[in-house]
């Protein structure tokens, strides 16, 4: 009866061969689930097994013996055939590959996979922008795209032909920022977080911010051409600015005076218009605010229509009222008078022959003779003060020079400019002016308009000791008033009024410098920017303002040193350069002049004259209340005000800009040349 | 607990804290070179291909037996927590479980590599309790001869039933059914399981004919009953070490298409990233 044999048995070390899982090839027979033959196959991958044994000669014997082994049963009876051949024979089998080979072949065939892949790449796949192409990071985005094409080595400095330099540039370096940089440029450092000017930036600010940045860091390429470089997430925002916000709720509240970070350049107080003056005015007075404002402009502000259009309807009248003094006749001592030139005057002034002048000059002549200071010689500008351009210009301490000697500088140059008017025209006045401002106002601005004949025909009849009476010119303009040039502004904007301003508000400044007429300078300012009597009355909405630009300091108060400048122009507030608002939306959304009041209320006590008095321009003041956070929470996020739509959006690029103002390079714009 | 026991003890749990502590330090960096809106990616990259390169060296450690360079049991439990590891620092690294381009191939690599280690660690951990339990030993490489043997003696067995009593029930039964199941391993999934479909089949084919079996014939058919358990054991032995060793055909090939993948992506990005 056949048994079983206990494996111990069956695989005894004298009854099997030794299993080698290690080697490359296992026996045919038994990888075909047949009796694999102890021999095994060869090292080749050829079946070792078509004999039982190898047999051995035996030299000692000189026969040939069996070597079959134990495990195969032993030696045989049979023995060896002559030839030395085993007696016992099979055919080959086809051995096969062991597991562990197997596995070496398919660890061969991944290899061999992924070189392939990327062979393939390298191959067919350049530039391609195939996602499968493993040199392309995925498609660009539609700005790049356009202008980038193919080309990788725009960006990527890497990116060679040749297959060295290629792997080379792993050892370069490649810094994408600065190639990024070939192309756009930013106001401001170009690396530094936020374009932070590193220089004007105070000192004891976090390290962080001199870091030079990545443009990577915030803008990822290779999105498609859907994709979008400048939208950012409030995460990227997030990793400098760790203030929690989960919305718009929890954003900081606004400056106390937001937005009226400094006052206006103009004097409108929006408060006592609505309240008292637009009551009075009847159909003068606008409707609403967009009356005076343009909405279809608006953009951070809301720009305003011209003085025309707005502020003219009422206040036309008040500029044309006030006449300009440019220069006034002092009054003469006799010596003085007899001092001039009368002889060389009278060559200039043909038309003087008058008696009163004869009369004028005997009585004068007569005093001198005498010893008296005026005799019988009566000055026609008898207790005249001098207008204070004129002292300035002159340079005289006093608003009288009659009782200083005809040799006094003071007079001497007096009488000089009195021959050179005589004799040129407007071209002395306008070299005093000039000297004495430092020529920050060209006297061709000064006195524009202002003809030779007049002012030679002014002199020659001062000099005699006489008036000359003009009616102020209808529409504006120059005029001998008696003893006085004046001017007569033709309306608003004048520029003959705006160039006396500019050079009343310079001169004292000039004067410091120079160490002279700073007291005469100081007047005639005071005098030129009065807001309630100042010429043109200009000043009574324009704003005088440090030319520095500065802000005062605490219990600060200009002086003649600091120069100031008249407001003509509109300044926009000075907001954080990452600080970005649009009024479009809102108005569009609101409804066109229906909804101002939503963000700007009146502010009944304001003191706007207050601020303007100051010069300081950097004074916080307007007529409307602050704005508050509370007050855009009302649509962005957190508001509770059914009535108004809320605006789903909040996030910081909403209202925050990362870059100062960006631009491209000039060669972006450089063309390539058309081939004929 | 031996000394060796308890070095071991210290070893396993040195590995341990040690994992525990690259994870900790990858996390920090990671999130502070966040936010400092630089380039994590970077320095996880390199950690993780250090550790790549760490667990590829158990490949050499088992070849280089001869050289004392740590236990193997050692290495291996090594080469299962750094594995683990390695999977937190890709997290970490990749950010994405489906990336795009070229990098998909990475990733899948990648992910055939953790799933296939992952599953081998579940094998051997499993498997030689299995094995243990089944009462019966034999070699992977020695079951083509097992069963060849075991053919043999029954065929043997069968003719000598024939012989002596002249009948052709077992015989018949042994060519046109039982042949096939002593022919190689047959019902390997259900071996695998451990279900008992194969021992059924084979007693469910014997018990059908055990009532015309008379006198010798009864004895052969315990005969091939006896052979048909040790078949059972056999078939189990083949399933549980086959899925011992099959893993591996594609946990290592997928290491070296990964590795050498890696090292593209390596060049790729000190090219046009770096």
């Amino acid at each position: 009866m056949t048994r079983l044999d206990r494996p111990s048995e069956r695989f005894r070390f004298d009854r099997s061969s030794y299993e080698r899982p290690n080697k490359t090839w296992r026996c045919g027979r038994g990888a075909a689930w047949g009796k694999p033959c102890p021999l095994g196959p060869n090292g080749d991958g050829s079946c070792g097994g078509t004999t039982a044994c190898h047999p051995h000669f035996d030299t000692a014997h000189q026969r040939w013996e069996c070597r079959r082994p134990n495990s195969a049963g032993g030696p045989c009876s049979e023995g060896p055939k002559p030839d030395g051949t085993c007696a016992h024979c099979q055919p080959p089998c086809v051995p096969r590959r062991t597991l562990r080979a197997i596995r070496g072949r398919l660890a061969l065939l991944a290899l061999m996979a992924v070189f392939a892949a990327i062979g393939a790449t390298l191959i067919y796949g350049q530039g391609s922008g195939d996602d499968i192409n493993s040199l392309s990071a995925g498609p660009l985005s539609a700005s790049h795209a356009r202008f980038v094409g193919e080309d990788c080595g725009t960006c990527h400095s890497g990116h060679a032909e040749d297959l060295g330099n290629w792997l080379g540039s792993i050892f370069h370096g490649n810094d994408m920022s600065e190639d990024c940089l070939t192309c756009h440029v930013f106001e401001g450092e170009q690396r530094t977080a936020h374009n932070f000017q590193l220089a004007a930036l105070p000192a004891g600010l976090p390290e962080h911010l001199s870091t030079q940045t990545e443009c990577t860091a915030c803008h990822v390429e290779h999105t498609g051409l859907e994709g979008d470089l400048i939208q950012l997430s409030d995460a990227q925002c997030s990793t400098c600015h760790t203030v929690d916000m989960d919305s718009f709720a929890d954003h900081v509240d606004f400056d106390l005076s937001f937005p009226s970070f400094r006052r206006t350049t103009v004097l409108f107080d929006h408060a006592s218009h609505f309240g008292r003056h637009f009551p009075q005015a009847g159909a003068a007075a606008p409707d609403g605010c967009l009356d005076c404002h343009v909405a279809d402009r608006a953009t951070a502000s809301v720009p305003t229509l011209g003085f025309e259009e707005t502020c003219a309807s009422c206040h036309a009248g008040d500029i044309d009222d006030r006449a300009l003094t440019v220069f006034s006749v002092p009054e003469f001592s006799a010596e003085q008078f007899t001092a001039l030139d009368q002889e060389y005057l009278g060559e200039l002034c043909p038309s003087r022959n008058s008696p009163q002048f004869y009369q004028s000059l005997i009585a004068a002549r007569a005093a001198v003779e005498e010893g008296e200071e005026f005799g019988d010689f009566e000055s026609i500008a008898f207790g005249e003060a001098i207008d204070p351009v004129t002292q300035w210009a002159i340079g005289s301490e006093s608003d009288e020079i009659y009782d200083l000697p005809a040799d006094d500088p003071v007079v001497d140059d007096l009488l000089w400019l009195y021959l050179d008017i005589a004799e040129s025209g407007v071209a002395p006045l306008a070299d005093l002016v000039e000297e004495r401002d430092g020529g920050s106002v060209p006297g061709a601005r000064l006195f524009a308009g202002l003809s030779d004949s007049m002012v030679q025909q002014a002199i020659c009849a001062w000099t005699s000791n006489q008036e000359v009476l003009q009616d102020p010119p209808f529409g504006g303009g120059w005029f001998i008033d008696g003893l006085s040039l004046r001017y007569l502004p033709t309306g608003h904007a004048d520029p003959v009024m705006r160039a006396w301003l500019d050079l009343g508000v310079a001169a004292p400044a000039v004067a410091v410098e120079e160490d002279a007429g700073i007291e005469e300078a100081v007047v005639m300012r005071d005098t030129l920017v009065s807001a309630r009597q100042g010429p043109g009355a200009c000043t009574r909405c324009h704003g005088v303002s440090l030319a520095t630009g500065e802000p005062l300091g605490e219990d600060q108060e200009v002086d003649a040193s600091m120069p100031l400048i008249v407001d003509w122009a509109r300044t926009d507030q000075p907001w954080s350069p990452y600080v970005s608002y649009s009024h479009g939306p809102h108005i569009s959304l609101l409804g066109q002049g229906t909804a101002c009041t939503f963000c700007h209320e009146l502010n009944e006590g304001a003191d706007l004259r207050a601020a303007f008095e100051t010069f300081d321009p950097l004074h916080p003041a307007s007529s409307f209340l602050p704005i508050t956070k509370a007050q855009c929470i009302e649509c962005h996020g957190g508001g509770h005000d059914e009535s108004v739509v809320v605006a789903e959006d909040q996030g910081c690029l909403l209202c925050h800009d990362y870059h100062l103002d960006s631009a491209f390079r000039h060669q972006m714009a450089e063309m390539p040349a058309k081939t004929e | 607990m031996t000394f060796s026991g308890s070095l071991r003890f210290a070893l396993r749990m040195a590995l341990g804290a040690g994992a525990v502590v690259i994870v900790a330090v990858v996390a920090v960096v990671d999130h502070s070179q966040r936010l400092a809106l630089l380039r994590p990616e970077l320095i996880t990259g390199w950690v993780l291909l250090a550790a790549v390169v760490f667990l590829a060296l158990l490949n050499v450690r088992k070849k280089l037996s001869m050289v004392p360079i740590g236990r193997s049991s050692d290495w291996v439990a090594a080469h299962v927590v750094l594995g683990v590891v390695t999977i937190v620092i890709y997290a970490f690294h990749a950010r994405s479980i489906w990336p795009s381009g070229y990098e998909l191939g990475l990733a899948l690599l990648f992910y055939a590599v953790i799933l296939s280690g992952l599953f081998g660690y579940f094998v051997q951990r499993t498997a030689p309790a299995s094995l243990a339990n089944l009462g019966y030993e034999v070699i992977w490489e020695r079951i083509p001869a097992e069963i060849a043997d075991m053919r043999e003696r029954i065929e043997a067995s069968i003719l000598e039933c024939a012989r002596e009593t002249g009948s052709e029930v077992l015989p018949r039964l042994y060519r046109e059914e039982l042949a096939w199941y002593f022919r190689k391993p047959r019902f390997v999934l259900a071996s695998l399981v451990g279900t008992g479909t194969a021992a059924a089949w084979v007693h469910h084919r014997l018990d059908s004919v055990s009532i015309y079996l008379r006198g010798k014939e009864v004895e052969h058919a315990s005969f091939l009953r006896e052979c048909a358990r040790r078949k059972v054991h056999i078939d189990r032995a083949y399933a549980i070490q086959g899925l011992l060793k099959c893993w591996l055909l594609i946990h290592v090939p997928a290491t070296y298409g990964f590795i050498v993948l890696v090292l593209w992506h390596l060049i790729l990005v000190h090219v046009y990233l770096v």
